[in-house]
């Protein structure tokens, strides 16, 4: 067990060691970085006219910047209006107003994007060695479960790194394009969101390692990988449509099994969300093995 | 001593319906030989060392790898070391890093495995080269870090499929004498089509063919040198009935050659080094020039007289 253990942990190490060194890892963080920042700083031209349009009513001055009237839209529940449909209860929205702007729309935008980014990362982790039987330099050194959970875990972590990275897009928004913005506060409350968007990433990036076992071409297996992901987001939509609330059993047996059935319970104060996040990081490792039947018996 | 690998029965079908890849394979390897591994394209060789790897579950047969049954990564842990004929090695990583990470799963520990990636880096003359990725490499480059890899941390069994492949004379010559340094220290087993490179660097031949056992020995039982001798002569007749007179035990054959004769004597192991000067003195006496002498077959022309006869190249 430590052995197996100790070779899932040099296997990951050196896979991360791999991808900081090569472009991919830049192309990862810089896609999150830009899609985080991008989407921050969208919602910022959005704050901008909800600003100017509350100055003309108030007949004071207009901002070239926005920020200078979050007190004031707050007041005025514009806000509210905005990130209540985010959240979804009240109880949520309250904990989201206290943030800095910013915070909940960064997690509400992430937590949209970072699956399909961790189901593309996914597909790479075994799929070019496959093609390659690259492989097989690690295969007659280890087992096939121990290199495939330590590949596994060194996405895991790249995907941690890009989602720090994104919250550092997200903070530069907030430095340079908003005025009279609590910096640090800023800062803490993007990272202290980074861990559960991360564990919401990993069942994502489970669906992408499977379906990186199942083939040695990798744009298939992001195919494979996102058709699973958009399967598992309409399999949700449906159990949450009128069908669903006509079939509760079915409800209660499969939502527990779907990342969504979790995502809610990240938002809000305090460690609450724990023990959710706990099970989404299983749900990777298991959505990681679903291909182990293929993978632990084909010719590497 | 025992034996390093011993298959039997082993049978590998890659479709239901294909011909067998190996069909009943038999062969052993003992310790501290260099064993080489013969046979043409398609006899099985690459998927026998897939199968003894375990990169492939047999069909049918067993292995016993070191003597503690079919290799298992964490039984053999660090103790049997391989060159995959056909696997890339990872583009990206530098040369050091794949080099280390290996030698860590092999068990090393970080200092130890560092020391012995740089020695290796040292042996396949590639430590200028430590900090390059592997996709910087030339094909040669890239065939010596593999077998670089393969001897990390100084396994009891080495398995390598076509080290010379693609290797230019010098880099070839290196490596024999890398493997050559090896003997009695390791056990190797080396498959190549280069089968007077084998010759010279192997004290064991495994011959296969069509996924079968043709022969398995010595170099010396498998090339005869221990019964036969090839005379190369000049111009003139050959004194075949004064030969079989004064050596009765023997038989004598002969074929012309570009500019003389080729003399096939064949003798019972005990009385060949005690011939060869009556042998020679027939011949002087006849005349004829002596120009070359050569014990047994060479490793080639043992292995084309094993098969079967293959149509000509139209």
């Amino acid at each position: 067990m430590l052995g197996s253990l100790r070779d899932a942990g040099l296997i990951a190490w050196f896979h991360l060691r791999r991808a900081l060194r090569t472009r991919s890892a830049v192309v990862l963080a810089l896609a999150n970085a830009l899609i985080a920042g991008g989407g921050a700083w969208f919602f910022t031209r959005v704050l901008l006219e909800l600003e100017r349009a509350a100055a003309r009513t108030l007949r004071v001055p207009e901002t070239k910047r926005p920020g200078a009237m979050l007190d004031t839209l707050r007041e005025q529940d514009q806000l509210s209006d905005i990130l209540r449909p985010l959240v979804g209860s009240d109880e949520l929205l309250e904990w989201a107003l206290q943030l800095p702007v910013l915070t909940p729309i960064h997690f509400w935008l992430a937590l949209g994007v970072m699956p399909f980014l961790a189901v593309a990362l996914g597909a790479e982790t075994v799929a070019p060695d496959v093609r390659d039987r690259s492989l097989r330099y690690e295969l007659v050194r280890t087992g096939r479960l121990e290199l495939l959970l330590g590949r596994f875990a060194g996405q895991a972590l790249l995907l941690g790194l890009a989602t720090v990275v994104a919250a550092g897009g997200t903070w530069l928004i907030s430095a340079t394009v908003m005025v009279q913005q609590p910096l640090l506060a800023q800062a803490a409350s993007l990272l202290g969101l980074t861990p559960r968007l991360w564990l919401w990433a990993l069942p994502f990036l489970g669906l992408g390692v499977a379906a990186s076992q199942l083939t040695g071409n990798v744009n298939v297996a992001r195919a494979l990988g996102l058709g699973a992901a958009l399967a598992s987001w309409i399999g949700f939509g449906i159990l949450q449509s009128p069908w669903g609330e006509e079939h509760p059993v079915l409800v209660d047996l499969v939502e527990p099994l779907l990342p969504q059935g979790w995502m809610m319970d990240l938002w809000g104060p305090g460690l609450g969300w724990w023990s959710s996040g706990l099970v989404l990081g299983a749900l990777g490792v298991v959505f990681a093995l679903l291909a182990w039947p293929v993978f632990g018996r084909r010719n590497l | 001593m025992g034996d390093a690998l011993r298959v039997s029965g082993l049978r590998k079908k890659y479709k239901r319906r294909g011909p067998w890849a190996l069909d009943g394979m038999e062969c052993a390897v003992p310790r501290g030989s260099i064993c080489g591994l013969v046979g043409p394209n398609g006899a099985g060789k690459t998927t026998l060392y897939s199968v003894v790897c375990g990169f492939l579950p047999p069909d049918a047969g067993s292995v016993d790898v070191l003597g503690e049954g079919p290799f298992d990564p964490f039984v053999h842990k660090g103790r049997v070391g391989v060159l995959p004929q056909d696997a890339g090695l990872p583009a990206r990583q530098t040369c050091a890093d794949f080099l280390l990470l290996m030698g860590r799963l092999q068990g090393l520990s970080a200092a130890d495995a560092r020391r012995d990636v740089d020695q290796r880096l040292r042996q396949v003359s590639l430590h200028d080269r430590r900090t390059d990725p592997v996709e910087s490499l030339s094909h040669g480059m890239r065939r010596r870090l593999s077998v670089a890899s393969a001897l990390l941390g100084s396994p009891e069994l080495v398995m390598l499929d076509e080290p010379m492949a693609g290797l230019d004379p010098v880099q070839a010559a290196g490596l024999r004498d890398v493997l050559i340094s090896l003997r009695g220290k390791t056990t190797l087993l080396v498959s190549s089509h280069n089968l007077g490179e084998l010759e010279r660097i192997c004290d064991r031949v495994v011959l296969m063919d069509s996924g079968r056992l043709v022969q398995q020995g010595t170099v010396a039982e498998i090339t005869a040198q221990g019964s036969q001798v090839t005379w190369e002569l000049g111009p003139g007749a050959v004194p075949l009935d004064a030969l079989r007179a004064a050596l009765p035990g023997h038989t004598f054959s002969t074929e012309d050659s570009l500019d003389g004769h080729r003399l096939r004597q064949t003798a019972p192991p005990a009385e060949l080094d005690g011939s060869s000067t009556v042998v020679a003195a027939t011949l002087a006496a006849a005349g004829l020039a002596i120009r070359g002498v050569q014990r047994g077959r060479s490793l080639e022309a043992s292995f084309l007289a094993g098969r079967e006869p293959t149509s000509p190249i139209s």
